[in-house]
């Protein structure tokens, strides 16, 4: 056996020497040196493997929080493009309400309920307006003014949301008259962009150009408001005038509209309408 | 009586020694004297075989039960002058009575170092001073040097040729 044999034996015993005298000596606390020697190994490996699991739920629990933080968030933007999408729309609705309000002024009072314009069929002079949620019914019939003058009639009604039919459509009819009131006559839809002026005699002092408003005769609409200027007017041999008129208010280009509450003008103007 | 029982009832009679050096009506610094130390050095510097190295073991696990609070640190302490001296005799090839006091001291410092070492992490209580460690290596190296003296004086030769020469007279 070499020194070196002999050496390595020897520390071999003295380590297992020692560690049975550490299984005997007690410390301060009554416990044996060998289990504090263990709890000292043994304590650095398990904190750190608390450390790591307490690590490992906090990043699952922010990785939950984070998809859902992530997907809040993805709910508050598409909220806020809603908010967004519809503040364009109020916007829009304002300034267009604003415009008619402004288009409005030269009219008399009226007492009316704004309405935006939906959807418009030029083709079968047709228009779908809403009120807006909250809003009062509306009667059929009801007269719809928009910018600079009459625009039509209610002729359905669908909760919040009504059919209005255009001046433009074929058969569609108003009594007019001039702004004097000497002449008195029928303007009826042709189902193109003009009206057709009936019922004017040949005597009438009329010129192209001249305004038309409604008259009040046909119990629709009430009197004074514009109607349609005169296009062209031709004496054809009979016995009245051929006469032609551009409605005053273009319903290609109507975005909102004032629905006549004639109940409210009953009770009196309000200045709700310009 | 065989050689293996007669070294096992010499050791115990040292150890026995031991703890009378350590009565109270002994001298205070009897106990510093440590008597198994020969039994520890004298093999390698006797140029014994091997196998005796392991007495130290032996004789380090006894004094634990007599004198010490656990078992253990003493095999450790006997082992290591032991250890020392095998691999120190080896080189010096020294086995005068000098070299045993000197081994014996040597070996003392060595047992109450080794002794101090062990205790340190256990946290226990009783590692003697220097005055305690000096007068210890220094009586132990005078008692191994007198042991080897009696040895080199072989006294049963020396009796059993006195005897003869008286037989012849």
């Amino acid at each position: 056996m070499t020194h070196r044999t002999l050496v390595y034996r020897t520390l071999l015993l003295w380590v297992l020497f020692e560690v049975f005298a550490a299984a005997q000596a007690r410390g301060p606390s009554g416990v044996t040196v060998l289990a504090s020697w263990v709890r000292a190994l043994l304590t650095p490996p398990v904190t750190m493997i608390e450390y790591l699991a307490h690590a490992t739920g906090d990043l699952v629990t922010g990785f939950g929080d984070s998809r859902t933080l992530a997907s809040e968030n993805r709910r508050l933007t598409d909220e806020a493009a809603t908010l967004r999408s519809q503040n364009a729309t109020l916007r829009t609705d304002l300034r267009a309400t604003l415009q008619a309000t402004e288009s409005l002024l030269s009219l008399p009072v009226f007492s009316g309920i704004p309405a935006r314009c939906l959807y418009r069929d030029l083709g079968r002079g047709l228009l779908l307006v809403s009120m807006g949620a909250g809003g009062p019914t509306i009667d059929h019939d009801t007269p719809v003014l928009g910018e600079g003058g009459v625009i039509g009639r209610v002729i359905r009604v669908e909760g919040q949301t009504c059919w209005v039919e255009s001046l433009t459509r074929a058969a569609a009819a108003v009594a007019v008259t001039t702004l004097d009131g000497t002449t008195q006559a029928l303007a009826e839809g042709t189902g193109g962009p003009e009206l057709l002026i009936h019922f004017v005699s040949l005597r009438a002092p009329l010129t192209v150009g001249q305004e038309l408003v409604t008259s009040g005769a046909d119990g629709i609409y009430p009197p004074g408001f514009p109607v349609a200027r005169i296009s062209s007017i031709l004496e054809r041999g009979g016995p009245f005038l051929e006469i032609k008129a551009r409605p005053v208010a273009n319903p290609i280009t109507i975005q909102s509209v004032w629905l006549v509450d004639d109940r409210r003008m009953a009770e009196g103007p309000e200045r709700e309408g310009p | 009586m065989k050689h293996g029982l007669k070294i096992f009832v010499l050791v115990a009679v040292t150890l026995a020694a031991q703890r009378l050096l350590g009565h109270p009506q002994t001298m205070p610094y009897a106990a510093a004297l440590l008597l198994p130390m020969p039994w520890v050095i004298g093999p390698p510097l006797l140029a014994l075989e091997r196998r005796w190295y392991w007495l130290a073991f032996g004789i380090g696990l006894s004094w634990d039960l007599l004198f010490e609070p656990v078992i253990g640190t003493g095999a450790i302490a006997w082992s290591a002058p032991a250890l020392c001296t095998w691999i120190g005799a080896s080189i010096m090839a020294e086995q005068r009575t000098r070299a045993w006091f000197v081994f014996g001291a040597g070996g003392t410092l060595v047992f109450w170092l080794v002794r101090s070492i062990c205790y340190f992490p256990l946290g226990l209580p009783g590692t003697p001073t220097w005055s305690w460690i000096g007068a210890s290596a220094l009586l132990t190296g005078l008692w191994c040097a007198s042991v080897h003296a009696v040895l080199a004086f072989d006294l049963p030769a020396r009796w059993r040729q006195r005897r003869t020469h008286r037989l012849r007279l």
